[in-house]
């Protein structure tokens, strides 16, 4: 009997918790949970399945050998990583090219009425200290044809878009601005361990490490980027085995009708430490900045300045 | 009792952990409708990001009315913007045109995105914003306007 109290006692104060951190991390508002309740039409676009109940990853684990294989092969990927920043991420200045190719369904539509191509390059420079932080960076993206599309800029703990006049302050647990070059693909392959591969292949007639990992979902998902439901994302990294250098990395969405379109490619085109940008680059930097900035809220979409009442 | 304790502890650093893993952004506004003179209903309104601890976030739009509840001949919305960026570029956008229900008290529309590559994730924002719809005849159509970033690790 006492431990039935016990229990009912507990559960009720873990539901107190579960409130109280919706309430402090401002996730539900009680009137509008009751709200939801019952008399709620909810409307999904493209997207049926919530998140939550979808079964994220098959995270079978296998015997102890094998995932244990896969683990080393995770802190591989880590050191393959860490071996490259070590020798090519000193502390001044570096300059990242890169190519991207997108395929999704959706049109992307900019602020001033542009297209987001699915086609570009990225001019990315990095000044960085004795730490490896990021004090300053310059981020230009370029259509097919090397006209610049979109300029940012990092600096004075801020992201500026200096082509929609927009500021986003840099998120205090995120300073100082840590130097990451690796998309991600470290942290998937620990995550997504078991179902991390590795094999030798070739690339642009190159001899390289690619890495795989496959996140499978127990259901086919909507994303709103397709038209077609999605059971897998695969996502590839292809690694110079000597030097650790990452040169090319790939998203792959398996569609429900067991097609494969790669969501984005990235290859990379060079990686130099300079003695500083050229002056038109430099130029981005150095324009006067906080005053005429707005906030991102305020950038709203092309559609809504030309139609909105 | 020891071993109650104990499961309690760990209950709550699991809800506490569960709760980090997985943030929301959201910022409610409201406004008497049809007038501030003429308060029949408060239109209320925001937009949700929601980070997954996965490849994927959500975005989302809500509009409704309460103290009373009215149901109204369109709720909804006239524009909704869902955004991504890198290092301050965007680097997706979407955006959908008006969409209302007729004679609800309340709607609400998401949409689940892909996170796009950024190789800082504290750099990866998702955006989602636009202007709201609410129309009871005889009054009019007001259209206020919200916006809701989160960080999308």
């Amino acid at each position: 009997m006492k431990k039935t109290i016990g229990s009912i006692i507990g559960l009720l104060f873990l539901m107190g918790v579960w409130g109280s951190v919706n309430l402090f991390s401002g996730r539900v508002d009680s009137t509008l949970a009751q709200d939801l309740r019952g008399r709620e039409h909810v409307v999904f676009l493209h997207s049926t399945d919530h998140p939550e109940d979808a079964t994220q990853l098959e995270n079978k684990s296998g015997p102890a050998e094998i995932r244990e294989a896969s683990e080393n092969i995770a802190q591989e990927v880590q050191a393959l990583n860490e071996q490259w920043l070590d020798a090519n991420a000193e502390s001044g200045w570096i300059h990242i090219v890169t190519q991207w190719k997108e395929d999704y369904d959706e049109i992307g539509i900019l602020p001033d009425g542009n297209t987001l191509e699915k086609e570009y390059s990225m001019d990315e420079w990095y000044l960085l200290n004795e730490e490896r932080r990021v004090v300053k960076g310059i981020f230009i993206r370029r259509d097919l044809n090397g006209k610049v599309s979109q300029v940012s800029v990092l600096r004075d703990n801020a992201w500026y878009n200096l082509t929609y006049n927009d500021v986003i302050p840099v998120p205090e647990e995120a300073l100082p601005v840590e130097f990451v070059w690796d998309f991600g693909f470290p942290g998937e392959a620990t995550r997504l361990v078991d179902s991390l591969v590795k094999e030798e292949t070739t690339l642009d007639g190159q001899t390289v490490v690619l890495y795989t990992v496959t996140e499978e979902f127990s259901s086919p998902m909507n994303f709103s980027e397709y038209d077609e439901p999605i059971t897998a994302i695969k996502t590839r990294a292809y690694y110079e085995p000597d030097s650790g250098k990452l040169l090319s990395s790939e998203q792959i969405m398996i569609m429900s009708g067991g097609r494969e379109r790669i969501r984005t490619s990235v290859k990379l085109i060079s990686w130099t430490m300079e003695k500083q940008p050229p002056m038109e680059v430099l130029d981005y930097l150095n324009a006067t900045y906080k005053e005429t900035f707005r906030s991102s809220a305020e950038t709203t979409s092309f559609a809504e300045q030309e139609m909105a009442p | 009792m020891k071993r109650f304790i104990f499961k309690l502890v760990v209950g709550v650093i699991t809800i506490l952990v569960l709760g980090l893993l997985i943030t929301v952004g959201v910022d409610a506004g409201s406004q008497c409708y049809p007038s501030s003179g003429n308060c029949l209903t408060l239109a209320q309104y925001y937009h949700t990001v929601w980070n997954n601890p996965g490849s994927y976030w959500d975005a989302g739009v809500r509009s409704y009315t309460a103290n009373p509840t009215r149901v109204m001949d369109d709720i909804g919305y006239s524009y909704w913007t869902v955004r991504q960026r890198c290092y301050g570029s965007i680097i997706q956008q979407t955006n959908y045109g008006g969409h209302v229900l007729h004679y609800r008290s309340s709607y609400w529309a998401a949409v689940t995105k892909i996170k796009a590559y950024c190789s800082n994730p504290y750099a990866r924002l998702g955006e989602s914003l636009g202007n709201h719809d609410f129309y009871d005849w005889p009054y009019s159509h007001i259209y206020p306007y919200s916006y809701e970033d989160g960080w999308i690790p």
